[in-house]
């Protein structure tokens, strides 16, 4: 390779980086708003925010720097409502309890979808496809019916169940179990392993990178369910924190910011973790190739 | 390893089945508890002859009880006694109290008697100009000698701190209040101040004498104090907790009283009242009780304070209170076993906001009906992220898995879709009861009316309003092309001048859409885009000629869907305007008899400026605002139960408290017109003082209407014809869309096509 | 043959065995409510009795569900392939970029943790007509426009919609390409092939399954736009913005059970003829 082509290379490496940086900062500016807004006091909130939400003239100019930076705001969510606590655990229950549940249901779910034949299989994996497509609104209320029948209505499970049998991470899964090479598996049953064993050997570990990247989707999507619990549960003690933030008005924006902050973070320290694994899932399956 | 497989899958599918069992099992059991049996009834106790303001009620050291009562114009007080609560014999004051002895200064007497008959009175001088408060006080012991004693409380010249409050520990040990609820222990020789109990650095919301304790209640502590030693008793957080919760954000209720009351149980516990009921805490105790359900009996009424509370030696209660901040009321509150402790029946009704006057009439029918309990379900707190849509998608839901509300209060519901889906009750007869025992103003009821029958009737409603000289009001108050042409001509002779009153492009879009709304409406049911073009041309050239001031308006905030609709009822804010003249002419929706009487207390306090008052119609027809839309749940199992909260709801009674609502039930109408307004028989409610334009004060004193008034308010309310549009899809884009032409950000065309865009494709729906 | 037969059944038992419980649940929670629309659709709203194709021809014929299938069709087929496009590129490049790149994919998740509440009020600042980008606009002399109230509403909709799922497909572009063995890119590497050439050869057809799985789940995710959507602009937004969703919204608020119910079925079977069609383009791997 001559010294000119490889100065063209990193330029063109530098580009890329700045290019994927700009989009990075792009996607990730309303988190300053957050940021900045969260720290901001009641009556400078008023004045940047003003021209949108009470509409007296101007436009909203964002600083970079809060003028008066305060923790007021965090301190009224976190010590002023006790109520954040009991929601910040019912949503971290139900997030736990519906990825718990998918692991467990939707993994075999998609090994057999993946690695078997059987009747009506095609058949029954194009309804699962279609059961992804109605909206919640319009099967909300035959849901609720249902939820109602066998008891579930205004408990934690009226929320979970149905989330754990969504046909989401099934149908995500599956292409990563139909990837993995037939001629390992065969090999595998040569040598004489049970179709459990091979599952739980071959299915998860190659399949690792599509288990946990659903699951990842998943926790990010049940972290900020709204319609569900609000139809399902009468019961206010069990709401989850995504229903927490009011209705954001002048008066309560920095407490809104404050508290979009502290929901965010498990979802980020979570997915960051999650992300770890998700790279040692990839690692572990292109070794074993 | 198959083995293992099937194993392990069993123990899944067996693991779920157990949570679903259980979570089943838990829901039946609590479904099975047996009827607990036992609650305190409560019982109105007629006040003894020419008894007027309840000043206090205590007993005395001989463990019968006390009254005392004020005449509120004469200010002359009367006592009475009594063994058990409910017959009242007048007694005699150790000396003549009402001779004008104790006022040697010609002020006001406030009189407090210990357990033990020692008074102490309290004589309040205001300053003609400052109408700052100076105290004098003057004690009598129980032998009756007369001494003046000087009580020279902190911040007396600094601040104006003054003494407000006189009060008697069980032992006759007196202790003062001030301004900022600090608890004084004085000497009753010298006058000296003792002790001092305040909140240590925190705001006092509530400070109280029970029995041998101080109370002192502030934003998070509840502080007790022997009354003896002034040692702070150790703080409970059981008690505190459960205070602070009936507490709420509040610390006055309606009357202007403590929100809270509290006293004594002979060993040494406490009980306290609040709107949430009576609740018992014994002395170290674990729990704190609540043994008196408030929603249960007029407690709740937010209409409704308590002034003193004490428990008879039979365990009964004896409460006093204020209703509607002018009448005293005094209740009792006996235990009986035989009635259920909850109420055996329960009726959902459900709103989407919160209303003061529904809270009012669920108490007024739980303490008809005590075997039902009213459970009020409110869709919106704007506590939350629930959004109106949210809240609708939950009951619709609800509804249609039959387990619906038994009532709906229909306002910003879709109510001729729930009319033609056949989701509510035809409540005709209900009505036609109610027309026949007490009338109703037919063109109210029949807002809604379908096919003949009633679905959804407005128990309540606005009218748009207009005040201002007599050729504005009568010859161009009819539609809003004469009203916009009269402002600007009036405009014209005075251009440094507002004729109309400072009001934000919204709020004036808003009070100009109630009066002109229901002319939209085509026979087709689609809406008229003349109509709505003209409506936007006119209401801009009425906003043009309104000078705005940028710095006043930042401090308010907008935002017209959240507004809760009981803050509609505007015209008092526009007549102050007219009072201070910051304006010549109010407009605003009317929606209280109490601020008709702001209405007509303006004609008088400025006849020079010859005001009258009169409807404000954008057209032909002569609108109204339909308010407390009240329907029934067609899938409801208890429809006569139902029926007969609507009756309530609609009932003559619940336009007679409060701000005396406008209610479609017109004798509730001619009650308040007969009824005088405040204690003993005054018609005087009030006065205040506006700093005007200039910056002075202007006084401004609010009196009940004349007959004459009242008649005219009558005559003008039967002439409505036509409720005005008050659909949440149509008024939406109206206000939004109009705000930003008012403004001057979108051209009238643009205005008028996005509004009729989004108009059309609801109707389309 | 004997042996054949015998397999087979072990396969389908087998089969059967790991699917099971996934079908139980969904067929209680997920398959019964789904049958009760179909029921519906067929249906009065609330006396529930058989009305026949009804439904079907009033909804056909609704000038707002066709208002509202053009939008949502239009929607589709502009920000789908955009986002494909966009995040496979991003993905592609951050996947040769080593750690430093798989810690930049996190960033682009952040969108789809912020709760919604909070994405509503910052398009807010954003999008009004006071709003930071008309300030800025007019800082630089530039007419400013009302986005939310003309048709930059729909192009408004397509940003947010990227903007939040953007992170989603990265996810799982980076996740298929995981599965790529890095042994076919040597053995081509050493055939002297470039790497566009690679990219086109070995990476493209490698990735046509997760294509297919991204392209269904891009669509589904357009469905979930529609709360900030609401959120900000209300259930009457702009008419370029006026999706099913919105129309479903409003029908559910005005109990037309009937009506919705048959939008609903309507738009499953459009839907999945068009999984079918892609099913047989991209995803020959399911057979």
């Amino acid at each position: 390779m001559t010294k000119k082509h490889n100065r063209q290379m990193h330029a063109k490496k530098y580009i890329i980086w700045a290019v994927l940086f700009a989009a990075g900062f792009l996607v990730c500016y309303p988190i300053f708003f957050l940021v900045i807004g969260s720290l901001m006091g009641q009556v400078e909130l008023k004045e940047v925010l003003g021209p949108v939400l009470s509409g007296n003239g101007g436009y909203v100019n964002f600083p970079f720097m809060p003028l008066f930076p305060t923790l007021r705001n965090y301190v009224g969510v976190l010590m002023d409502s006790p109520e954040f606590f009991v929601m910040f655990w019912n949503s971290v229950k139900t997030t736990g309890a519906i990825l718990l549940g998918q692991f467990l249901v939707s993994v075999p779910g998609a090994w057999g979808f993946a690695r078997y034949d059987f009747p009506f299989k095609r058949m029954l994996f194009t309804l699962y496809i279609l059961l992804m497509m109605m909206p919640f609104q319009v099967t909300m209320l035959s849901g609720y019916l249902v939820l109602d029948n066998i008891g579930l209505l205004d408990t934690l499970w009226a929320v979970i169940l149905p989330a754990v049998f969504s046909t989401f991470p099934v149908f995500i899964m599956y292409q990563f179990f139909v990837g993995i090479p037939k001629a390992i598996i065969e090999s595998a049953r040569i040598d004489g392993a049970g179709e459990l064993q091979i599952f739980l050997i071959f299915g998860l570990r190659l399949g690792a990178p599509g288990i946990l990247s659903a699951m990842v989707l998943g926790f990010l999507e049940y972290w900020n369910l709204i319609e569900q619990p609000l139809t399902y549960l009468k019961d206010q003690s069990l709401w989850p924190l995504s229903l927490y933030l009011p209705n954001i008005s002048l008066e309560q924006a920095g407490t809104a910011f404050a508290a979009s902050l502290l929901t965010l973070i498990p979802a980020l320290l979570v997915f960051l973790g999650g992300q770890e694994y998700l790279e040692q899932g990839i690692m572990a399956a292109a070794v074993k190739e | 390893m198959k083995i293992n497989a099937k194993k392990w899958m069993a123990g899944v599918m067996a693991g779920a089945m157990v949570v679903m069992t259980l979570s089943g099992c838990s829901k039946t059991a609590e479904g099975k508890k047996e009827t607990a049996m036992g609650r305190y009834m409560e019982e109105e106790i007629n006040l003894p002859d020419g008894a007027g303001y309840l000043a206090d009620l205590q007993k005395k050291s001989d463990g019968t009880l006390r009254l005392t009562s004020m005449d509120t114009n004469s200010m002359t007080y009367t006592i009475y006694s009594s063994d058990d609560g409910k017959d009242w014999k007048q007694e005699e004051f150790p000396m003549d109290v009402n001779s004008g002895a104790l006022q040697p200064n010609g002020g006001d007497l406030y009189l407090n008697m210990s357990p033990n008959g020692e008074i102490m009175a309290r004589e309040v001088c205001y300053d003609d100009s400052t109408m700052a408060a100076s105290n004098f006080y003057h004690f009598i012991g129980m032998d009756g000698t007369l001494t003046d004693l000087t009580i020279h409380v902190p911040g007396k010249e600094t601040e104006g701190n003054e003494i407000n409050g006189v009060l008697f520990s069980k032992n006759g040990t007196l202790y003062v209040t001030d301004y900022h609820n600090i608890l004084y222990k004085i000497d009753k020789a010298t006058g000296e101040i003792a002790e001092t109990f305040d909140g240590g650095g925190e705001e006092i919301r509530v400070s109280a004498v029970v029995g041998n304790q101080c109370i002192l209640v502030t934003d998070s502590q509840v502080l007790r104090y022997d009354s003896e030693s002034g040692e702070q008793i150790k703080s409970d957080k059981v008690l505190t907790d459960q205070v602070l919760q009936s507490m709420g954000e509040r610390s006055d209720s309606y009357g202007g009283l403590p929100v809270i009351s509290f006293t004594e149980d002979k060993d040494g516990g406490l009980f306290y009242g609040c709107s949430d009921g009576v609740y018992y805490h014994a002395d170290g105790g674990s729990v704190c009780e609540q043994i008196i359900d408030g929603e249960l009996t007029s407690l709740a009424s937010p209409t409704f304070g308590i002034s003193k509370m004490i428990q008879l030696d039979d365990g009964s209660f004896l409460i006093a209170g204020l209703e509607n901040g002018e009448t005293s009321k005094l209740l009792r509150y006996t235990y009986d076993a035989k009635t259920p402790t909850v109420p055996d029946q329960e009726l959902k009704v459900y709103s989407l906001e919160d209303q003061s006057f529904l809270r009012q009439a669920i108490s007024l029918f739980q303490k008809n009906h005590p075997d039902t309990y009213i459970n009020l379900e409110i869709g919106v707190t704007g506590e939350d992220g629930v959004t109106r849509e949210d809240a609708l998608r939950t009951l619709n839901t609800d509804i249609l898995a039959g387990k619906g509300p038994d009532v709906l209060i229909m306002d910003g519901m879709p109510i001729n879709s729930y009319i033609q889906k056949n989701m509510l009750l035809d409540i005709t007869n209900v009505v036609k009861k109610i027309k026949k025992s007490d009338g109703m103003l037919e063109s109210v009821t029949d807002a809604y009316k379908t096919d003949g029958k009633l679905y959804a009737v407005p128990a309540k409603f606005y009218v748009p309003m207009i005040e201002g000289d007599g050729d504005t009001v009568t010859n161009f108050a009819g539609n809003l092309k004469n009203l916009a042409d009269r402002v600007e001509a009036l405009k014209a002779e005075n251009p440094q001048q507002s004729v109309l009153l400072r009001m934000s492009a919204e709020e004036l879009l808003c009070e100009l859409f109630y009066a002109d709304s229901a002319n939209w409406v085509q026979k087709d049911g689609s809406i008229s885009e003349d109509k709505v073009r003209d409506f936007l041309t006119q209401t801009d050239r009425l906003y043009k000629t309104i000078v705005q001031n940028d710095a006043e308006n930042s401090e308010y905030t907008s935002n017209y869907s959240t507004e809760m609709s009981n803050t509609r009822d505007t015209i008092a804010r526009y007549i102050m305007g007219l009072v201070t003249g910051e304006g010549k002419i109010g407009i605003g929706n009317l929606g209280s008899i109490m601020n008709f009487a702001t209405v007509t207390s303006a004609q008088e306090k400025m006849p020079e400026a010859g005001l009258q008052y009169g409807l404000l119609d954008g057209g032909e027809k002569k609108s109204f605002v339909p308010s407390v839309i009240v329907g029934i749940n067609s899938g409801t199992k208890q429809e006569k139960l139902a029926a007969s909260f609507v009756e309530t709801v609609l009932g003559g009674e619940t336009g007679t408290q409060g701000d005396y609502l406008l209610s479609a039930n017109k004798k509730a109408l001619d009650t308040v017109k007969e009824m005088p307004w405040g204690a003993n028989g005054t018609d005087e409610i009030g006065g205040m003082a506006i700093s005007s334009e200039d910056g002075t004060m202007v006084e401004f004193l609010i009196k009940k209407p004349s007959k004459e008034d009242m008649g005219s308010l009558t005559s003008m309310l039967e002439s409505l014809d036509s409720p005005c549009i008050n659909d949440a899809a149509i008024v939406d884009p109206v206000m939004e869309q109009g705000t930003a032409y008012l403004d001057g950000e979108q051209s009238l065309e643009d205005t008028v096509t996005n509004i009729m865009q989004k108009i059309n494709l609801y109707l389309n729906e | 043959m004997c042996v054949y037969n015998s397999n087979k059944r072990k396969n389908t038992f087998h089969g059967l065995f790991f699917i099971l419980p996934s079908m139980v649940g969904v067929s209680v929670f997920i398959l019964i409510p789904y049958l009760d629309v179909v029921r519906r659709s067929f249906a009065g709203a609330v006396s529930q009795t058989f009305t026949g194709v009804q439904n079907y021809i009033t909804v056909l014929t609704n000038p707002a569900f066709r208002l509202a299938c053009k939008n949502t069709v239009r929607f589709a087929a502009v920000c789908i392939p955009l986002l494909i496009v966009l995040s496979l590129a991003i993905a592609v490049f951050l996947q040769r970029q080593g750690p430093w790149g798989q810690r930049l994919k996190s960033v682009y998740l952040i969108p789809m943790a912020i709760p919604a509440a909070s994405v509503v009020l910052i398009w807010k600042l954003v999008f009004d007509r006071h709003g930071l980008l008309n300030g800025i606009l007019s800082g630089l002399h530039v007419n400013t426009m009302d986005w939310m109230n003309t048709g930059a509403a729909f192009w408004v909709l397509v940003f947010s919609y990227i903007w939040k799922n953007l992170g989603y497909d990265v996810i799982l572009w980076i996740a298929g390409l995981g599965t790529i063995s890095e042994n076919i890119y040597e053995a081509a590497r050493v055939d002297g092939a470039g790497e566009w050439n690679l990219f086109l050869r070995i990476t493209m057809p490698n990735l046509l399954p997760s294509l297919y799985t991204i392209s269904v789940l891009s669509f589904l995710n357009s469905f979930k736009v529609f709360r900030e959507a609401y959120l900000v602009a209300g259930d009457y937004p702009n008419d370029s913005m006026y999706l099913l969703q919105h129309l479903y919204n409003n029908w559910f608020r005005d109990l037309s059970m009937d009506k919705m119910a048959a939008g609903a079925v309507l738009m499953t079977v459009v839907v999945s003829l068009l999984v079918l069609l892609l099913e047989k383009a991209w995803g020959k791997d399911i057979e």
